[in-house]
């Protein structure tokens, strides 16, 4: 949850949703940005503002999406919808269901977010083609320079360990590059075919077939529950269910992949494609403006590369969220005029305790050229003669005049 | 060698190699000896008291216990003196059958029943199990297409949403002894639990290689909560979840769940449970059925 226990009274009130970029025509690039997104919209519309950044470690859990108002922060969906729930001017999207319904609507939530959330991982990071001809182009263009060599691969290793577990990851642990026929000649020798070191390594095989049936299985139920209705539960209003479903199928069905696995099989099924629509238009009616968005500036891209540890409970808002707001301003104006009345304040005290306090006597080959400070100044302890030399050739001369006086004696 | 044309060793290196006569070493007699097995045998984690019970403390074991028992199945024997890694794809439960039950061994195989048996890992035992007590129809025991359907969604909550708390809260053991010994029976790692990847630990964008997890805790409380409260209202007073009639699969993964809880040491996991009775009470009463069904093996030590 990590939200902040402060009252909301400090700091601004606006509500600003940090997402995954847009990227074409996807909403976000992360079925979870885009739920949020929606679920804001619906509940909240006109009361909140968009930044898309594409840093998931301006989160306080490391994840985006986020969401911050003032000081509170809400970090991954299920707080975000928590949070929102609890708004006073919030639109309860799961009112007029009963409690049974209610606690089945959890479930079918937990459902769709595992088990979609899983098959729209595979199609987005597992399968070669989609990641090098699309995912990894979009996370780059999102990335600045530093990060973008390396951060991609990253988050594609993160994926590795649920789709693994699930029986959804299929790279391949050696690049493919070499065909056969081209093999290398080593000092005249052909360089012998190493055999598949996968053979002897027990790996389940992977079956795209299996993948296709597994989507199938879980389109089934969601289509004789959706029946005719224009949405789950048969409301008017889209709940819950309906902006989580609709956010994995958006993603799926308006990113142009070159290898469609799952969203062939969601296309068989027009009912959940014409559901998807509904939700987003109901979302976004054609003549509604879209929220106010701001694009984040990497202000913080190499501090990022500083290996920090997260503090588990952290009530400091994202920096640009305070910026916009008049009374930050105004603080931030005091705090400079403060800040440069302290440093004007002291180097005029300095130079007033140079030019009363002290005399500085300038000294060219051996004369006293002129004196600044206080004239009467006696001949006292006080007193702290400097010797300034001219800047550029006198030193020499003076050194030799120096030199010559010291031989004298 | 008895060709004509064999070539046979000449007479010096025949000498040379007398020198280095064949010994056959004799045969060494070890102390354990595997029994023939003449009831089909569950492997698994051991209990939380092994004294006084025979239920396991691995949420993955006691499920297909809990599913053993519900089915029908009676007098299976249990054994947990196996380590991890010596089951199948190094995961426990395993089923340890004699050939007989088998439901696709043809007659000879079964009549060549040395009591050697057949290793079953986890994911073949409805098979073998529809195989026994005669299979399920279509609905699987649910109610209706519906409740069916319905059942899919629980299983992922409490696959997901609650194993996850489990994991989390899960006690690591720290002592020397446990750092050096190879063979430790590996929790599911959090991050093969939750549906989506938790950070790393120092950001994704350090300079750093990626060590850790940043995990959050809050999150997977509430989420855990939101859990357990719907799974009370759904349950509210019917004998079997969903309003079945007879136990299904979705009742053994919530009994095994449930008991793990309520036998967990994290008090914040325990008091979500014994806050709802209604679940206290049907676990308590599943407990003894499922615990009715198997009796623990003498483990015979040869002298």
């Amino acid at each position: 949850m990590s939200e902040s226990k402060l009252s909301p009274l400090l700091g601004s009130r606006d509500i600003v949703l940090h997402l995954w970029p847009k990227h074409k025509d996807l909403l976000s690039f992360d079925p979870a940005s885009v739920a949020a997104l929606l679920y804001l919209q619906l509940a909240l519309p006109g009361h909140f503002s968009v930044a898309y950044c594409a840093n998931p470690d301006l989160s306080p859990s490391g994840q985006l999406p986020f969401l911050t108002q003032g000081l509170y922060h809400a970090s991954g969906l299920s707080s975000i919808i928590a949070f929102v729930r609890r708004h006073p001017n919030a639109r309860n999207l799961d009112a007029g269901l009963s409690p049974l319904e209610t606690a089945q609507l959890t479930a079918r939530i937990a459902h769709v977010d595992s088990c979609y959330g899983d098959l729209v991982n595979h199609m987005l990071y597992s399968l070669q083609e989609n990641w090098i001809d699309v995912t990894r182009p979009a996370l780059i263009s999102m990335l600045p320079v530093p990060q973008r060599y390396y951060v991609p691969a990253r988050i594609r290793e993160s994926h590795k360990a649920r789709l693994e577990a699930v029986e959804l990851w299929d790279v391949p642990e050696v690049e493919e590059e070499e065909p056969e026929e081209q093999r290398r000649v080593v000092f005249g020798k052909r360089r012998k075919h190493r055999p598949d070191p996968e053979a002897h390594h027990f790996k389940k095989t992977f079956n795209r077939e299996q993948v296709v049936e597994r989507a199938r299985a879980l389109f089934d139920v969601y289509d004789r529950m959706l029946g005719d209705d224009r949405f789950f539960m048969g409301n008017e209003w889209p709940t819950t269910l309906d902006v989580l479903f609709a956010a994995h199928s958006h993603v799926l069905l308006d990113l142009q992949l070159p290898d469609p696995l799952v969203t062939s099989a969601l296309t068989s099924y027009p009912r959940l494609v014409a559901h998807c629509r509904s939700v987003l238009s109901t979302a976004f009616p054609p003549n509604s403006p879209f929220p106010p968005t701001h694009q984040q500036g990497w202000l913080s891209s190499l501090r990022c590369l500083i290996p920090w540890p997260r503090t588990p409970t952290s009530h400091r808002s994202n920096h640009a969220a305070l910026e916009g707001s008049p009374e930050a301003r105004e603080i931030e104006r005091r705090y400079k005029l403060w800040r440069w009345g302290f440093i004007a304040g002291s180097l005029l005290v300095s130079a007033a305790y140079v030019l009363y306090a002290v005399s500085i006597v300038l000294v060219k080959d051996g004369d006293v050229v002129a004196r600044i400070g206080a004239d009467d100044a006696p001949d006292d302890d006080d007193e702290s003669e400097e010797e300034e030399d001219e800047v550029g050739g006198e030193g020499e001369p003076e050194a030799e005049a120096d030199a010559d006086a010291a031989a004298e004696e | 060698m008895a060709s004509p044309f064999a070539l046979s060793l000449p007479q010096p290196l025949r000498h040379f190699f007398n020198l280095f006569p064949l010994y056959t070493h004799p045969v060494i007699d070890s102390p354990d000896k595997a029994r023939p097995v003449t009831s089909p045998t569950l492997w698994i984690s051991p209990p939380f008291s092994p004294d006084a019970d025979v239920l396991s403390s691995d949420v993955e074991c006691l499920k297909w216990q809990a599913y053993l028992a519900l089915r029908g199945l009676s007098d299976v024997a249990v054994r947990w003196d196996v380590a991890v890694d010596g089951a199948l794809d190094n995961r426990l439960p395993n089923l340890h059958v004699p050939l007989k039950t088998l439901p696709g061994a043809s007659p000879d195989v079964k009549q060549q029943d040395d009591g050697e048996g057949e290793l079953l890992p986890a994911h073949l035992i409805p098979e073998w199990v529809d195989g026994q007590v005669g299979g399920s129809d279509a609905l699987e025991g649910y109610a209706s297409e519906a409740a069916r359907d319905e059942s899919r969604a629980w299983v992922s909550l409490l696959e997901g949403n609650v194993h996850a708390a489990l994991v989390l809260h899960q006690p690591t053991s720290t002592s020397f002894l446990s750092l050096l010994s190879p063979y430790q029976n590996k929790p599911r790692p959090l991050e093969a639990v939750v549906s989506h990847p938790p950070a790393p630990l120092f950001g994704i964008s350090s300079l750093l290689p990626l060590y850790g997890t940043h995990v959050n805790v809050d999150a997977i409380e509430q989420q855990y909560k939101e859990a357990i409260s719907s799974l009370s209202e759904r349950l509210g007073t019917d004998k079997w979840f969903l309003g079945s009639s007879s136990p299904t699969a979705l009742d053994a993964l919530v009994f095994a769940y449930l008991h793990c809880i309520l036998h967990s040491k994290e008090h914040t996991l325990r008091f979500e449970v014994t806050r709802r009775v209604n679940l206290v009470a049907w676990e308590r009463r599943v407990q003894s059925q499922v615990r009715g069904a198997f009796r623990p093996v003498e483990v015979v030590r040869q002298p």
